[in-house]
């Protein structure tokens, strides 16, 4: 036997564990990087010799949050300039304060557009959100202030419409003659530099390069997701669609390998990017080689697209607006025939089902897969899933399914589900995490990042409040307490990740992973939940300060 | 600046045949250096003798042709294609089985990378209409073969022939467009690609292609008027499924000009330098009667 290892001892002000046989503690020691006891310092003495850590005793200690549905590739997107409604915190901490007008995005885009060395560098931004400046959309005109010699693209906040200064659209030949779709056109019929769907996008992508598209699986990309997640007080979180081929994921070794990097990730695979077959036998190789810092072994399958952008399958009576029914990202047959495949395989899979009909599709496919071939405790989850009514909750509850809810759009998109998509009833029933613990169905919620900052406080805050971006409260039986935000954003997620062994309180045998708070989040106004401060995390007992330091 | 280059779009539905249709082309490209852009990799299926290198996402031909897989971005599997040192003679767009092709066909009607050549829908005769008839896919189903320019009715030899002629009624109410009927995706690859290498006037005077499909070739070194041109082809409907032409109108005599005609979309663009006005050539199903048509494009000559 190996000498034991050293005894570090936190002591902090207050530590609440998610454990409910010992909720709160002030004291926690660590070996190995692992939990060896929670209790007083006398309790914790009697292991032996130890160190004592007082450099959180004035802090709140959660266990490291958890998030179960983001994408590295935001960390990625901040090397370029973001111009939001909302405040946004770089991954160096930087504040970048929530644009309010077009002005000022076009005042932001001046002064990267200053600060860019080669004269004919693109300028790329992101986070755009027009839907907040009162019906005005950007047009070239706009962006033509920022540069009239140097591409400049704007992408929105939903990533499938851009804005282009006239640099772009001369060079792409996009004019008056374009007539397709996604070109957008001003009374006298030139092009207004909006440009929408795939094909529009494209031949702006055209003029600039991919260089913007590969930074997304880039070493210094998920350096950077690393972190934004330690800001968050994230110490887990997952890259959920990865095409796992060989150049990404040595970079995901190369810089999870390194002490410094903040956090466990867990990439899912994207399964529809392969036969099941060779999807299976591709994760079969990749599995054994996990570490303790990054996970093999999530498959991600998505089979509807986005009900604001009214591409989810919604069941009856459809969308508020009349719209068609969105599109299918899998046909049902395929999403039953992945489903069976990597269920049979023993792959827990996590399922994009945004509108009803989707997650009704799958559910089915779920079923059907496990009466072929038993299998216990699969946790499937359906990620986002923001349309289930009690009925489909409660098959969740009886399959074995989980759900990760996407709490934030209750915020961000819940006027507009309220007014366009879902319309009241619906709206204010979106996300419901109160259902899905009432039916007992495993409960974790998330931030989809980048489509919203990674913060499960901010996500906890909008389950508990359900306040969308004008205020309204969307659906006031939906609201769920502190204490069960808590759990979603900790140990929930850990169980939709099967990790719950592993992580997601703080107990004996775990690993040291917290979340560092200045504030007491089961103490503050539940309204106050999203402002709560973040120090940082500790990961593996390592302490790891926001700030840096 | 280099020419947009010419691309087809094939859409269908899982399963209605294709990645064979792809398969078969890969392996018999009549001589054009095609980028085949796929969604299943796996199943991509060429003579080991023709691969002449292969990586996770590309495999190149000995014949010159590519295949490259999609994986999840459409978007930068385009942007990579486009810079490669060689960009391909035409680009064959595999959309996904519950895409609507209409949506990628677009980069070829704006821009000046592409020109879209066609869009080929393939249909499964065995489960069309009950898939039409979905709750689920029906929408998406009956979206493929709306934006179809040419349908490709698949699998016709497992459907009795009553039942084939009950396919075919139905397709010609909802989509009027020429249909193009056929087995294991057996289509001709001239009648997909092989545009600017399309068989030599006097080789398609000749040739005989059983039943498969009829072809004719008018012969003509005089202009065409624009409008009558423009109203002829407009006027073959199901009658045509293909026609590739060098010829010059009466309004712009001194340019050559490339035809190019899939279904029911067609184009005019200035041919390749060094093109002698010869003619056209004309592909349809083999009961079309071959001379009627030559007949009612030679009344548009000036």
């Amino acid at each position: 036997m190996p000498p034991a290892a050293p005894i570090s001892v936190f002591v902090a002000r207050k530590i609440v564990t998610m454990n409910p046989s010992h909720p709160e503690a002030t004291h926690v020691a660590v070996r190995h990087g692992r939990i060896l006891g929670v209790g007083s310092l006398d309790e914790l003495a009697r292991w032996g010799e130890y160190r004592l850590d007082d450099s959180l005793a004035d802090k709140v200690l959660l266990p490291g949050l958890v998030e179960g549905h983001s994408h590295a590739v935001e960390g990625g997107m901040w090397r370029y300039c973001h111009v939001g409604f909302h405040d946004r915190r770089g991954p160096d901490g930087k504040l970048w304060p929530g644009l309010q007008s077009i002005e000022e995005v076009v005042g932001r885009l001046r002064e990267a557009e200053a600060g860019l060395g080669v004269p004919d560098q693109p300028l790329f931004a992101w986070g755009l959100d027009p839907i907040f400046f009162g019906g005005r959309r950007m047009s070239r005109a706009d962006l033509d202030q920022v540069s009239t010699t140097r591409p400049v693209i704007v992408v929105h906040a939903s990533g499938h419409l851009m804005n282009v200064n006239s640099v772009i659209l001369e060079r792409a030949r996009i004019d008056r003659s374009s007539n397709i779709h996604g070109v957008l056109k001003d009374d006298a019929g030139d092009p207004t530099g909006e440009l929408l769907e795939f094909a529009a996008m494209f031949m702006a992508y055209r003029v600039v390069g991919d260089e913007y598209l590969m930074t997304r699986t880039s070493a210094e990309g998920y350096r950077a997701f690393g972190r934004l997640a330690n800001l968050a007080g994230v110490t887990t979180a997952t890259d959920l669609f990865n095409d796992l081929k060989p150049e990404s994921v040595e970079h995901l070794r190369q810089v999870t390998a390194a002490a410094d990097f903040p956090l466990r990730l867990l990439p899912a695979f994207n399964a529809s990017s392969a036969k099941p077959e060779d999807g299976i036998a591709k994760m079969a190789g990749l599995v054994p080689t996990s570490t303790d810092k990054l996970r093999f072994g999530l498959v991600k399958l998505m089979t509807d697209g986005s009900i604001q952008g009214f591409t989810a399958r919604l069941r009856w009576p459809g969308y508020f607006n009349g719209r068609p029914n969105g599109i299918w990202n899998m046909a049902p047959e395929e999403i039953r025939r992945y489903v069976d495949a990597y269920h049979r395989a023993g792959y827990q899979l996590h399922i994009h089902t945004n509108g009803d009909e989707a997650s009704e599709v799958t559910l089915d496919a779920i079923e059907a897969a496990m009466v072929a071939q038993p299998r216990p405790d699969h946790r499937h989850t359906l990620q986002h899933c923001q349309m289930a009514d009690a009925a489909q909750f409660r098959r969740m509850a009886s399959l074995g399914v989980c759900v990760n809810l996407f709490a934030n759009h209750l915020f961000y998109w819940g006027d507009a589900h309220y007014s366009q998509t879902m319309g009241p009833d619906r709206a204010e029933r979106m996300d419901a995490c109160a259902t899905a613990l009432r039916e007992g169905v495993t409960l974790a919620m998330h931030s989809d990042a980048p489509v919203t900052p990674i913060g499960p406080l901010f996500t906890a805050w909008c389950a508990v409040n359900r306040l969308t971006s004008s205020g309204r409260l969307l659906g006031a039986h939906e609201r769920i307490a502190v204490a069960d935000a808590l759990q979603a954003i900790t140990l929930g997620a850990a169980r939709t990740l099967k990790l719950d062994h592993e992580i997601g309180s703080i107990e004996v045998g775990k690993r040291a992973d917290f979340c560092v708070l200045e504030d007491d989040p089961t103490a503050v106004d539940p309204a106050g939940l999203k402002d709560v401060r973040v120090w940082g995390t500790v990961l593996g007992g390592r302490p790891f300060p926001a700030s840096g330091g | 600046m280099p020419q947009a280059i010419p691309l087809l779009v094939l859409g269908g539905f899982l399963g209605a045949g294709k990645t064979t249709l792809l398969n078969r082309l890969l392996a018999d490209s009549e001589g054009a250096r095609i980028a085949v852009l796929v969604n299943d990799f796996g199943s991509i299926a060429v003579d080991s003798r023709l691969v002449a290198s292969a990586d996770a996402d590309t495999i190149e031909l000995s014949n010159g042709c590519i295949c490259c897989s999609i994986g999840s971005s459409l978007m930068e599997t385009l942007l990579r294609l486009l810079a490669r040192p060689v960009p391909p003679e035409r680009l064959v767009i595999e959309a996904s089985g519950v895409a609507d092709p209409a949506r990628i066909a677009a980069i070829g009607l704006a821009g000046d990378a592409f020109r879209l050549e066609s869009i080929v829908t393939v249909i499964d005769a065995e489960t069309v209409r009950c898939r039409a008839a979905d709750p689920l896919v029906g929408d998406t189903v009956r979206r493929q073969i709306a934006a179809a320019d040419l349908l490709v009715l698949n699998k016709s030899d497992l459907v009795e022939a009553h039942e084939l002629d009950a396919v075919r009624s139905w397709l010609e109410a909802v989509a009027a467009v020429p249909i193009v009927v056929t087995a294991q995706a057996a289509v001709p690859p001239a009648l997909l690609i092989g545009a600017d290498r399309l068989p030599s006037l006097a080789h398609a005077a000749t040739a005989d292609h059983g039943e498969q499909f009829g072809q004719w070739v008018l012969a003509a070194d005089r202009p065409f008027r624009r409008a009558a041109l423009a109203e002829a082809l407009d006027s073959f409907g199901s009658r045509l499924w293909r026609a590739k032409g060098f010829l010059r109108l009466a309004e712009q005599p001194d340019a050559v000009l490339l035809l190019q005609l899939v279904g029911r979309r067609w184009s005019l663009a200035a041919a390749p330098a060094g093109a002698a006005p010869e003619g056209v050539v004309l592909i349809g199903p083999p009961q079309t009667d071959g001379q009627a048509v030559i007949e009612t494009l030679r009344s548009a000559l000036a």
